[in-house]
């Protein structure tokens, strides 16, 4: 009796086991064949079957792809982007998503949130047709701010739904209350006391705007005509179309070990927070 | 807030700029959101009644014509049986996966963290990239899973996954398939995230209980957890669906829509139309179109969030 309840249980964590093995060989397979493409040497990379692991290690490509396309400049240009935008999204996002959560009875606050429920679910696409004549018009085109201001938009309504659900669901009503007893203004009570212990939903907000900053594709090639100041996304998809999208198979896989790095490793120092936060928005709905 | 001073600062708690901070922290997101996005789609929605494009000079008003031309075409249809057919079975198959990983994760087994961290990587690599390689891995030449099934000598030559023309049940392709299986890869981890987040909420006593009253592994998923966690579920089921309606990245750059159309989504048709045929007035009656279709998943999501407060 003991015994065959023993063999359930192993059969049960290697069934457990062996379901997130498979997983993962689907997820990891991309990163697999980015790096093993990376690393092969020159003449293995076009043979065909494809070899599945290199014959010797050859690092010269992640020197290379910094003289084939100013992969520097794009970086550059994705970080100035990505960092503006995740500022100024958390900042517009936390202060009406404080105003929200905690007024949700006034007429304002309510219209404010119906208005984020909305437009995040307007298809991008149909703002940027009109966006970029406005932009024209105001010779905003080929300029960080036109890249920007628009990413700030798009990524505002779900941050201030996420840091409302944070704030609805984290930080107690209770000890605001009470500083406003004790006389504190309005705005001292959310920067003084309501800020400094939201910090896990402020990261996941600002991981978000990140996030959304650093990949966009589309409005960026919309947007800007010019070289310098592609982000990394337009960066490489000219230059995949620049080649055609076998021959620099190996430096277009180096040059996306790097892009895809910065956020990996900004994203593994802060995951921790980023399922928090979404926690306690999500569970609220 | 109305309640008078008992405080020190009693003054400055009724002053004009007190009684309306709340409002005033609304203004930056809102006017933003309005000028930014409210405003532009609005305007696209009027130009979709004007012939404007860069050959057109003049612009004239001109109705529903760019709605006629939009429906009078075969390939729009064909657009929305991708985009709808895209969007629902890559949602269903991200919500089955996620799903099936984070009930899993939640267990206290060792190695939760470092699964749950590997998971969630597809969702910061940046879609070209993402795309890139999956172009390769997809390819007739260079792709590994072809040369692997050619070892195994499961297969004669190489597959064409993302180039076969072959139709079935009307618009249906192989490589529309690989798209989905491409977007299975990059969304679920948003989901699982969210379940995760919710099947943490699910007290532990009812499982035992349950186990107590013989109920099984599958029952006690349907009736505890399924149950306990709906609100979570539906949101982002609904989010993510609306999402991948619009999506554009996964089918602009792996397949450009090809080959024929037969991966064009609506989002692509749209982009092409309007930065590539400068045809901006169709463009903005196919992206209007765009909308209406997605209207009814958006409302319902609207409307259960904003039962939710009442």
């Amino acid at each position: 009796m003991k015994k065959t309840k023993k063999i359930k249980k192993v059969i049960e964590i290697v069934k457990h086991y062996l379901g997130l093995l498979v997983v993962s060989i689907f997820v990891l397979l991309p990163y697999y064949w980015m790096i093993v493409t990376a690393v092969k040497p020159t003449e293995e990379v076009m043979i065909s079957p494809a070899t599945l692991l290199p014959s010797r290690i050859d690092l010269s490509n992640f020197g290379k792809v910094w003289n084939f396309l100013p992969l520097g400049t794009y970086m550059k240009n994705s970080l100035i982007v990505s960092a503006v935008v995740t500022i100024v999204s958390v900042v517009f996002a936390t202060l009406c998503g404080y105003s929200i959560s905690r007024f949700i009875r006034r007429r304002a606050q309510k219209g404010a949130l119906i208005l984020m429920l909305c437009t995040q679910l307007i298809p991008g696409i149909v703002t940027m047709i009109s966006l970029y004549f406005i932009m024209f018009n105001l010779k905003m085109n080929n300029t960080y701010q036109g890249l920007i201001i628009a990413y700030v938009v798009w990524a505002v309504p779900f941050c201030t739904l996420m840091i409302k659900g944070y704030f609805d669901a984290a930080i107690p009503k209770e000890i605001e209350e009470s500083a406003r007893v004790d006389g504190c203004s309005q705005f001292r009570t959310f920067f003084d006391i309501c800020l400094p212990i939201s910090i896990p939903g402020i990261i996941s907000t600002a991981i978000f705007a990140f996030i959304l900053a650093w990949n966009e594709y589309m409005w960026a090639s919309i947007l800007l005509s010019g070289d310098k100041l592609k982000p990394v996304s337009v960066g490489i998809y000219d230059f995949i179309g620049q080649y055609g999208a076998n021959t620099k198979m190996a430096l277009t896989m180096t040059a996306g070990i790097f892009i895809t790095l910065p956020a990996m490793i900004i994203f593994g120092f802060l995951q921790k927070y980023l399922i928090s936060g979404l926690a306690a928005g999500a569970v609220k709905g | 807030m109305e309640r008078s001073g008992k405080g020190k600062d009693v003054g400055r708690e009724g002053g004009f700029w007190d009684r309306h901070t709340p409002f005033i922290m609304l203004l930056p997101a809102v006017l933003a959101v309005m000028i930014v996005s409210v405003y532009p789609t609005l305007r696209t929605v009027g130009m979709s009644f004007f012939d404007k494009s860069l050959l057109s000079r003049k612009e004239p008003f001109i109705g529903l014509a760019n709605y006629a031309e939009a429906f009078g075409k075969t390939e729009l249809w064909l657009y929305i049986c991708n985009t709808l057919f895209f969007a629902i079975v890559s949602l269903i198959l991200g919500v089955a996966l996620a799903m099936y990983v984070a009930v899993k994760l939640i267990k206290p087994l060792p190695g939760k963290g470092f699964f749950r961290a590997m998971f969630l990587t597809p969702w910061v690599t940046p879609p070209l990239v993402a795309s890139f390689t999956w172009r390769i891995l997809f390819s007739e030449n260079f792709s590994p899973i072809n040369s692997i099934l050619l070892r195994l000598g499961w297969i004669k030559t190489p597959i064409s996954f993302l180039n076969s023309t072959d139709v079935f049940l009307g618009f249906l392709s192989v490589p529309l398939l690989m798209l989905v299986i491409i977007n299975v890869w990059s969304i679920f981890p948003f989901l699982m995230v969210m379940f995760i987040a919710g099947l943490q909420t699910v007290p532990a006593e009812l499982y035992e209980a349950a186990t107590m009253d013989g109920a099984g592994k599958i029952k006690q998923f349907w009736k505890i957890t399924v149950p306990c966690i709906r609100p979570v579920i539906a949101v982002s089921i609904l989010l993510e669906l609306i999402w991948q309606f619009n999506n554009f990245n996964i089918s602009y750059m792996v397949t450009s829509g090809g080959p024929l159309g037969r991966t064009k989504l609506l989002a692509v048709e749209v982009y092409q139309q309007a930065f590539t045929n400068f045809r901006y007035g169709y463009a903005s009656a196919v992206s209007v179109i765009m909308m209406l279709v997605a209207a009814i998943p958006a409302v319902l999501y609207v409307r259960s969030s904003v039962k939710e407060l009442q």
